[in-house]
């Protein structure tokens, strides 16, 4: 009998637990999931409501939207910005890898970043980057510039992504650092024994062993690559012209500046397609083969 | 450290002709200090010029050539911000949203967790499934509703329409469960012994013993949610409304731009991140990175 009250009595503690959380998300973030994709079928002007049924008229109308579409190539174009700051990760992972006094210290430095948030980091990089900038000022005293880091087109998006590769790079860095600790030792020291250089134990024991530490920081870095904001918000308001301007940005003008919402709804349900594509590629092609 | 530096002999009686191994090696640590100093230099950089700039009068700001250390340091570009903007208002509405969402997180992914590793109940794996799926979806996505949403329940630029959403977080309650996972079943079935029923376990012996998972997840949603930026850009109308993100934003448009009062409101923004970081840093470093590895 008590058996069966202590069961009876765990069910309902059981719910009670979730039911925060469970009512935080399927207010938040399951139901306006669903709406979104409901009212992305729909002609949705202003906030009042629905405006009729359009089908799949929204959808075609963002896959020949001009605006669209430049934001979708400027969006690949900043995900480069993920091999940039998993290569950067890596070297500083390499370089704090050994035991050196001052380890702790430089960790840090490194790391801070990762922690400042991105409108701070946008901001300051944006007074950086002025034309009488603290970085032309610096490259003057050699003799090259000044240039318009963000007013120029070509230059505006190598801005933002030097930028979060600055603010991200510490991040892949300690979670190589985890990665590197794991690697039993007993491997370089057959390397060792076979005078393998520097290089081929590189090349050959420490990259493979760090290809699932790769794929996730790839993986995750892409993910969150797509879904760019702040900085070109913040650093060019999406310009010059349309140079850095960024889907959820495109998305947020379209429902909050031209109350066009159930256009806006389609577009964040083209860019989520494209996100789930990518990430499936991604772990097909590059899961290790073992 | 004994592989690497027989691999370093190694290597040594290969190339003996180029230098003598010592002086590589000096060489060599040279370079290491020096890439060591050049990154992180370059990675301080931005930070220190946020906070030196932040102290200097206005002609000092575009002085050519740029002087690092402020040469009259001054207090002025942070009182004139305080008189011109609410920032001291900002500071606090961020305050106020960034603790209740911590502490709601602490609460709330904890008692979740813990139902999720510990407790037996029907619909408990489906709920669980959900939680996984609803992880995947990207804010974007709910962008829309989540307005219409807030402005059907009334929160439109009021504070608890920022806090309302940010209650729980999923990541919290996978890196909690699977500590609550962890907890050997002895420690329970003694509590339960001396009479302890299912809640009093949950506080009185699951939540002491997990404290250092919830400081993980107390870090992990304290700086999301101090540097969130798109919700309250959503929800906030008034100024005296507006989170520091907000804040800082703002102050942009509206005077073109007095770089010095920008970066002392940007340098105040960062501070308490910065401090807790530093005075932290070890349970930081391993706090983000646990919750992105476990996730």
């Amino acid at each position: 009998m008590a058996a069966v009250g202590s069961r009876r009595r765990q069910a309902f503690i059981g719910w009670a637990f979730i039911l925060p959380v469970a009512g935080v998300f399927a207010t938040f973030s399951v139901y306006p999931t669903l709406y979104s994709l409901y009212m992305s079928f729909f002609k949705w002007r202003l906030l009042g409501g629905a405006d009729g049924w359009v089908g799949l008229s929204n959808y075609i109308r963002a896959l020949q939207d001009g605006v669209f579409l430049a934001s979708l190539k400027n969006v690949f174009y900043y995900a480069l910005s993920v091999p940039g700051r998993l290569a950067v990760g890596l070297v500083l992972a390499l370089l704090l890898n050994r035991a050196f006094h001052g380890r702790n210290f430089w960790r840090t430095v490194y790391f801070m970043p990762y922690v400042t948030s991105w409108v701070v980091a946008a901001t300051v990089w944006k007074w950086l980057y002025q034309p009488d900038g603290l970085i032309n000022v610096l490259l003057g005293f050699f003799g090259i510039g000044p240039f318009l880091w963000l007013g120029d087109a070509r230059l505006a998006m190598p801005s933002i992504i030097l930028m979060s590769i600055w603010k991200t790079a510490g991040f892949d860095m300690v979670v190589y650092l985890a990665a590197l600790a794991s690697i039993p030792r007993e491997y370089y020291e057959a390397a060792s024994i076979d005078g393998a250089s520097a290089w081929s134990t590189f090349r050959h024991i420490t990259l493979p062993l760090l290809a699932p530490t790769t794929l996730f920081l790839l993986v995750v870095g892409v993910i969150s690559a797509m879904q760019l904001f702040t900085q070109p918000f913040i650093m060019t308001g999406g310009g010059p012209g349309r140079a850095t301007i960024a889907p959820v940005q495109y998305i947020y003008e379209n429902a909050f500046k031209y109350y066009d919402m159930g256009y806006a709804a389609a577009l964040g349900y083209v860019l989520f397609t494209i996100i789930l594509a990518l990430t499936l590629v991604q772990m097909r092609v590059l899961r290790p083969s073992r | 450290m004994v592989a690497r530096e027989s691999l370093e002999l190694v290597q040594g009686s290969k190339r003996a002709r180029r230098a003598s191994p010592a002086v590589r090696r000096t060489a060599r640590g040279v370079l290491f200090t020096g890439a060591l100093v050049a990154i992180g230099l370059a990675m301080a950089l931005p930070f220190l010029w946020m906070i030196t700039s932040s102290f200097k009068p206005m002609r000092e700001i575009f002085a050519y050539p740029p002087t690092l250390w402020p040469q009259s340091p001054t207090l002025d570009n942070y009182v004139t911000a305080f008189g011109r903007t609410p920032v001291a208002r900002w500071f606090l509405n961020s305050a106020i949203v960034t603790g209740s969402i911590t502490l709601s997180n602490v609460l709330a992914d904890a008692m979740a967790a813990y139902a999720f590793a510990r407790l037996r109940f029907p619909g408990k794996d489906v709920v669980f499934v959900l939680l996984l799926v609803t992880l995947m979806i990207p804010f974007h996505l709910t962008l829309v509703p989540l307005f219409l949403i807030l402005r059907s329940l009334g929160l439109l630029n009021s504070l608890a329409g920022v806090i309302a959403p940010g209650l729980a977080s999923i990541l919290g309650v996978f890196l909690l469960r699977g500590f609550f996972a962890d907890i050997p079943l002895e420690l329970e079935e003694a509590a339960r012994v001396d009479g302890a029923g299912e809640f009093q376990i949950f506080w009185r012996v699951a939540m002491p013993l997990a404290r250092p998972a919830l400081a993980t997840v107390a870090i992990i949603v304290f700086v999301q949610s101090w540097g969130e930026f798109l919700l309250p850009l959503l929800v906030l109308n008034d100024r005296s409304a507006f989170t520091l993100p907000l804040g800082i934003r703002m102050f942009q448009g509206e005077y073109s731009t007095e770089w010095g009062q920008l970066m002392a409101v940007t340098f105040l923004a960062d501070l308490p991140i910065l401090v807790l970081f530093l005075m932290l840093q070890r349970h930081f470093i391993h706090g983000l990175t646990q919750g992105a590895l476990k996730a």
